[in-house]
């Protein structure tokens, strides 16, 4: 067995080594993927020990008789953590107009294939919009959240404060001016390459 | 607790007196035992700085995330692993055991900053339980390959921070996630004893405790069958003991964490009064509780002596409570209890080392 100076080394590179092939095999993933832009809500800024972030919620909004689409978790309650035990979908996207939006999700990537060519793995969680009735006289929209594992988008402390101000209200009135940009690669994951706001593309510059 | 060589410095004095041995053998008998290691303040304050030495490093890094560049972020990072495993390979080198492994430590809580800044700075989305892991797999090879028990209870600590993640491990029907710790810390025991490490036999014997309770929960055990694992962890207080009756001090580690298990498992088996063991249960705690007090007595162990003592005081309480006793009774033995409690400490406290 070789000394521990030399077993020390050879522990330091390999894991060295592990975080940059990590980083070259996510970038190439993230730029040879499928962009697709989506709707996000609720982004707040964070400072952390670890730097600034603007944390995102692939959230869109359902308006009255919009239903929610097959395969989702239907539940009036709010989704549940990023870190959520619940099984992981095949969730087929379709793009409408500039965005995507889900259209359908199933455990089988054939099945959910049938909704929409376009497959992402991740999970739905669909509230229903609710009419107008005698006790309610207000109808309340529904939303539609996807958990991508996109949910942070690392920029400086005043990008993300300004990135938060351009957040458009919650509601089925609202126009989104703030979209994630997203590359979805052969494997099925979703991987964030910026942000699209008010019609201007940030993403991060290595240098 | 008096370490060995003092308490033979004392006995030698007593043998010395009664003639048994003679006065010139004194100094000699006394240099062939080597001076216990202890950690002392000096030593304390090195693994204290080097911690915060590695949370400084990566506050820096991250405070001046705005004015220096992502790939320069990158190579900052990776380079202060670098530098803190080439100086512990250095240190290794030059025979200064305890350097190396203070940079080691440093090195495995560097890597898992690495990590974490590494997803930061290429936006890569990641599990924060995957993350975890992987900076306790790197810990323990670091660990391995420099026996460095500082980067051995490191590894542990990411592992158990891993399995601790939202959702697992204690969600045991809905979680498919089986805890690190599970495997992690019988192999850690087993390092912590070939490598005679009490540090590392603390950590895994708290990893083997949280381990043992994941796996009470996930198989369902409960009331009497926990009986089975109070015998697991008595057997492994049990060899706890004799590894120190061999003379390896760390085995007192092994020795108190697991019997203190073993009596909670004991009393968690016992607790349904009505439809549990009943009657026998709580005699037979009185009765263990009782060993426990010789035991602890006998062995010079207070960790083992307070908790014969707790377990006494709790074992009436239980009886007391069992049988539904009037207040009065209940002063009286309280009473009891607590003169018994105060007793044995006073008794501790004059123990001769």
């Amino acid at each position: 067995m070789p000394a521990a100076p030399i077993r020390i080394l050879a522990v330091a590179a390999l894991a060295i080594a592990a975080l940059v092939g990590l980083a070259v095999w996510d970038g190439h993933a993230r730029a040879t993927g499928v962009e697709v832009m989506l709707r996000i809500e609720r982004v707040d800024p964070r400072a952390l020990l670890s730097g600034h972030y603007v944390a995102i919620d692939t959230t869109e909004s359902l308006a009255a008789g919009q239903a929610c689409p097959p395969g989702a978790a239907i539940s009036d309650s709010p989704p549940p953590s990023r870190n959520s035990a619940d099984s992981e979908l095949w969730i087929a996207l379709a793009r409408r107009g500039d965005h995507a939006s889900a259209v359908g999700a199933s455990r089988d990537r054939a099945a959910a294939a049938r909704f929409a060519p376009l497959l992402v793995r991740g999970r739905a969680y669909c509230r229903p919009p609710t009419a107008a009735s005698e006790g309610d006289s207000q109808a309340w929209p529904g939303a539609l959240t996807l958990r991508l594992g996109i949910d942070r988008f690392y920029a400086s402390q005043a990008e993300a404060t300004r990135i938060a101000n351009l957040l458009p209200p919650t509601g089925p009135d609202a126009t989104a001016e703030v979209s994630a940009i997203v590359s979805i690669g052969q494997d099925g994951k979703a991987r964030l390459k910026g942000l699209l706001v008010q019609g201007r593309r940030i993403e991060p510059s290595l240098l | 607790m008096a370490g060995y060589k003092e308490r033979l410095r004392r006995d030698l004095d007593r043998w010395i007196e009664a003639g048994l041995v003679p006065p010139g053998s004194r100094a000699a008998i006394l240099e062939s035992v080597p001076d216990a290691r202890r950690p002392d303040a000096a030593v304390a304050l090195v693994w204290v700085g080097a911690v915060l030495f590695g949370l400084a490093l990566v506050a820096f890094i991250a405070a001046n995330w705005e004015v220096i560049p992502r790939l320069v972020q990158f190579v900052l990072v990776l380079g202060l692993f670098a530098a803190a495993a080439a100086g512990a390979a250095w240190c290794s080198a030059k025979t200064r055991p305890n350097a190396a492994n203070v940079l080691l430590a440093l090195a495995a809580l560097l890597f898992a900053a690495a990590i974490g800044l590494t997803g930061q700075i290429f936006d890569i989305a990641g599990d924060p339980r995957t993350a975890l892991c992987a900076s306790g797999v790197v810990a323990a090879a670091l660990a391995l390959a420099g026996r460095s028990s500082g980067a051995g209870v490191a590894a542990l600590i990411f592992f158990g921070l891993g399995d601790f993640q939202a959702g697992a491990p204690f969600d045991w029907d809905s979680s498919p996630n089986v805890p690190w710790l599970l495997a992690a810390s019988p192999l850690a025991a087993a390092v912590a004893i070939r490598w005679r490490s009490a540090p590392l036999a603390h950590a895994a014997a708290v990893g083997m405790a949280i381990a043992s309770v994941w796996l009470a929960g996930k198989l369902h055990v409960k009331d009497a069958a926990l009986l089975w694992f109070t015998l697991g962890c008595a057997a492994l207080a049990i060899g706890g003991r004799w590894l120190r009756q061999r003379g390896l001090a760390f085995g007192a580690v092994f020795y108190g964490w697991f019997a203190w298990l073993a009596m909670a498992y004991f009393i968690v088996a016992g607790a349904d009064h009505e439809e549990g063991l009943g009657l026998v249960h709580r005699l037979a705690w009185l009765v263990i509780a009782g060993a426990l007090v010789a035991a602890g007595r006998h062995d010079r162990l207070g960790a083992i002596t307070v908790l014969g003592v707790l377990a006494l005081i709790g074992g009436v309480s239980a009886l007391l409570s069992d049988l539904g006793f009037g207040l009065m009774t209940a002063a009286g033995v309280f009473l009891a209890a607590s003169l018994l409690a105060a007793v044995t400490g006073l008794a501790l406290r004059r123990r001769p080392a």
